[in-house]
């Protein structure tokens, strides 16, 4: 049923597109066939996929620094009362600073290489990693781990029966946003602080007025968001799976 | 054996003291309730000896090995089936004795079903299959049938009597419902209000669930709970 919807939103988009690129002339609507050939030219260049892996490579670390940080912080904050409450307006501050802020200071600090599109990304997924896993925490069933001890299971057993389950509602959820918000946020981190990544790539399109060539490294970027939400959903339900058995 | 000598239990944040000085035992394959009004610290007893509270005075032996716990919500893993719900707490087990169990509880064409597909009287059932495949040698239960209907409450009351005398397991069961006692119980133990000492014990000697509860033995026996209660407490709630 889902799938049947996610058709028709997609053919509505394209209609649309179809639509406007009769009414506009290419230099603002370009049409279909002209992304689809940038497209072609992108992934066809052995030079132009390694923009996608430079962009990949960027996300990937900001993701992995932005989960493990907001993890061990989120851990703390929703074991320990007093974290929290320090921790509170950190949060609220981090979920307010503009991102372009941010960047300049990381420009001033990294420089002109996109390091800083990872420190943007960073900072923008923090906050969410650290609340989603707090959340999760603070609202394990308690009485489910007085259960587990009653019963004598191991710390272990408590830990990957009982625990993880409960968090994983909201660390799954968390995820996906922060995964969302990386995407875009490397993106434009690159787009203003370096020529390489589907960023630089873009930024290149906009100079030489290509808006197709902008259009084609965007819906990339989509195609990567999903690609990686996948293969992550894979390994979560493998694990699923593999604990099923145990 | 289960052996409490001069049990006492005060919570101290709040200057409380919960029980005060209980000593009781429960013999092998007996059934001992225990009957109280509201808050007088039923719970609390069970959490002491199934050492989930272990801030108190007094000594707690048990003789054997394992102790398991009905609680009075179910406590099932809402994400496991009924079956893992039933295998986590004992994962060396023999697995072909889940099914045995479950069968025996009555629940075997559901397990695997998840908890939130279940009624409330087979959430219980799976909860005390969960206490059996553990291997209680003691079966700890907590006003477990509280939320069923008469007839469905009645039908688990049957089942926990069948587990007493089909197994070798020893049963300590809280409830505040007189009937519910008088029907299962060996023996009963009746709780004054907080902080609470045992202020009536006495042996019921006929088989559980085949007693006439219109018989005039038991009308005086409630009536003698009821008295004993309402002298020991102005406000106790019962039924």
């Amino acid at each position: 049923m889902t799938k049947k919807y996610n058709v028709i939103s997609f053919l509505i988009v394209m209609t649309i597109w179809w639509i406007g690129s009769k009414v506009f002339p290419p230099l603002v609507v370009p049409s279909i066939g002209m992304v689809g050939d940038s497209m072609i030219k992108i992934l066809s260049s052995p030079k132009l996929r390694f923009q996608i892996l430079l962009t990949l490579e960027r996300l990937l670390l900001a993701l992995l620094i932005g989960n493990a940080v907001g993890f061990i912080i989120g851990y703390f904050s929703g074991i320990n009362e007093t974290f929290r409450k320090l921790i509170k307006p950190i949060i609220s501050i981090l979920q307010v600073t503009p991102p372009v802020a941010i960047l300049i200071i990381a420009i001033m600090w990294f420089g002109f290489n996109g390091k800083p599109a990872i420190a943007i990304a960073f900072l923008a997924i923090l906050p969410t990693i650290i609340i989603s896993v707090q959340e999760g925490i603070l609202n394990i069933d308690h009485k489910l781990i007085q259960m587990g001890k009653t019963f004598k299971l191991s710390k272990e057993s408590i830990l990957k029966n009982i625990i993880i389950p409960s968090i994983a509602p909201h660390i799954t959820s968390g995820w996906k946003i922060s995964l969302g918000t990386a995407c875009k946020t490397v993106v434009m981190g690159e787009v203003l602080t370096t020529t390489t990544g589907i960023g630089g790539n873009i930024s290149e399109a906009r100079l030489n007025l290509e808006p197709e060539g902008v259009i084609a490294w965007t819906i990339i970027t989509i195609i990567l968001f999903y690609l990686i939400d996948l293969l992550v959903k894979m390994l979560l339900r493998k694990g699923g799976e593999m604990d099923a058995d145990n | 054996m289960l052996t409490i000598k001069n049990l006492q239990k005060t919570f101290e944040e709040q200057s409380l003291m919960a029980i005060k000085e209980i000593s009781f035992t429960v013999h092998d394959n007996e059934i001992v309730m225990i009957i109280g009004p509201s808050g007088c610290g039923k719970s609390t007893l069970l959490n002491i000896i199934s050492n989930n509270d272990e801030d108190y005075s007094g000594t707690v032996q048990f003789d054997k090995d394992r102790i398991g716990y009905v609680f009075q919500e179910d406590r099932l893993l809402p994400w496991k089936t009924v079956e893992q719900n039933v295998r986590i707490v004992n994962l060396e087990g023999d697995k072909d004795n889940v099914d045995k169990i479950l069968n025996d509880v009555d629940i075997l064409p559901f397990k695997d079903y998840l908890p939130k597909n279940l009624s409330g009287g087979m959430r219980q059932r799976c909860s005390i299959a969960r206490a059996l495949y553990y291997g209680s040698d003691l079966l700890l239960l907590d006003e477990p049938f509280k939320s069923l209907d008469h007839l469905l409450r009645n039908e688990m009351l049957k089942l926990v009597a069948k587990i007493n005398r089909d197994t070798n397991i020893s049963i300590l069961y809280v409830t505040h419902d007189i009937d519910e006692a008088l029907l299962l119980a060996d023996r009963i133990l009746v709780l004054s209000k907080r902080p609470s000492v045992i202020v009536d014990d006495f042996r019921i000697l006929e088989n559980p669930m085949e007693r006439d509860l219109e018989d005039t033995k038991f009308i005086e026996l409630k009536k003698r709970i009821i008295q004993t209660l309402e002298e020991k407490k102005e406000n106790a709630i019962y039924q």
